[in-house]
């Protein structure tokens, strides 16, 4: 088996070449796969295996159709897939999350102290109404943080 | 009277129909929009004929996606699915339409127009699992709205665009049954937008 690529002029529509190769295809399934594209209303590019195609031309000649085998086709395209994060990338979001997590941290800590000086403060200005307020509250907040 | 009733003899009863044209102010409930890699976002676009818009997330490989939350009722062998879609720049990116298996995964078995700018064309490309056929259309991608119409039959998948027959794939069909997907991802670097206007999908 040797998959080719050919392009081919042919006569009749698009469609009717269209129906006829799959017609042939069902009555004699080929060796390997045929795929085919077409450039304009008599061109097509078709891949497959070299006996297929010559069966295949065989076949739609005793139908009728002009199917004149041409120059090879251009490379047969393979599926790109999507593409993943290149490590430079992987390295790059590694970076910043290690670096947004410690500025929040940072953050935290500068909030909690503010909090607590604040607290400090208004305590010792009126000791008689924070007398009820637990030290611990500092701390639940610290967890709600 | 739409593409269905265009495209088929009177008589034809398409089986499960849906169909969108990605009007009003939010997506049809049917859809759910979700981010296959990074944080990307979907809206109504805020412009004339310009359906809903997909912004993928700005780094390579990074995409996102509206489907039927695996709610599969196409079938692989005899259904057809039309859409009406456009990268907002064909630039560095990819735009996938048409009927997949699953929603989570790149490797997903799909029947689908592809416009990836690896290529130069636009391509029908048929996946079964992990193995793909690619079949180049006479299309050059651009960031123009077309006409796609894919046929899943018993041994083929054929793509028309704009209303002309354009390629054939015989290998890789899709052997499950299959919902709707619109998805838009980046190459290299960059958000990147893609929209879709219209989709029909039904049995036959």
């Amino acid at each position: 088996m040797v998959r080719i690529g050919k392009q081919v002029t042919f006569t009749g529509s698009r469609e009717k070449i269209t129906d006829k190769i799959l017609f042939a295809i069902d009555k004699q399934p080929p060796t390997e796969p045929i795929n085919w594209s077409f450039i304009n209303d008599n061109m097509m590019n078709i891949y497959g295996d070299n006996q297929d195609l010559n069966a295949l031309k065989t076949f739609l000649e005793s139908k009728g159709f002009s199917f004149t085998v041409g120059p090879n086709a251009p490379a047969e395209p393979t599926d790109p897939g999507e593409p993943a994060p290149t490590q430079d990338e992987l390295d790059a979001i590694e970076f910043f999350k290690q670096a947004f997590n410690a500025e929040m941290a940072a953050l935290e800590t500068a909030i909690l102290a503010s909090i607590e000086t604040r607290y400090n403060a208004l305590k010792g200005a009126n000791p008689i109404a924070f007398a009820d307020v637990p030290k611990s509250g500092i701390k639940h907040l610290r967890q709600r943080i | 009277m739409d593409f269905v009733d265009l495209l088929n003899p009177p008589g034809i009863v398409p089986l499960q129909r849906v169909l969108d044209n990605f009007d009003g102010d939010s997506l049809n409930e049917r859809w759910t929009f979700r981010n296959l890699a990074g944080s990307g976002s979907g809206s109504m676009n805020d412009q004339a004929d310009n359906g809903y818009n997909i912004t993928s997330g700005s780094t390579n490989g990074q995409s996102s996606q509206i489907d039927f939350n695996d709610i599969r009722h196409y079938s692989y062998n005899s259904s057809i699915v039309i859409g009406e879609t456009r990268p907002a720049n064909a630039t560095t990116m990819y735009h996938i339409c048409g009927l997949t298996e699953i929603d989570t995964s790149p490797s997903d078995t799909r029947a689908s127009w592809d416009q990836d700018t690896v290529n130069t064309y636009i391509t029908l490309t048929t996946r079964l699992n992990s193995s793909a056929t690619v079949v180049e259309s006479s299309i050059v991608i651009d960031d123009n709205f077309h006409v796609f119409k894919l046929a899943l039959r018993a041994s083929s998948v054929i793509e028309w665009i704009d209303g002309v027959l354009e390629g054939i794939s015989t290998s890789n069909l899709p052997d499950v049954a299959m919902q709707p997907h619109f998805r838009q991802g980046t190459r290299t670097s960059g958000a990147r937008s893609g929209r879709i206007r219209y989709l029909e999908a039904f049995n036959v």
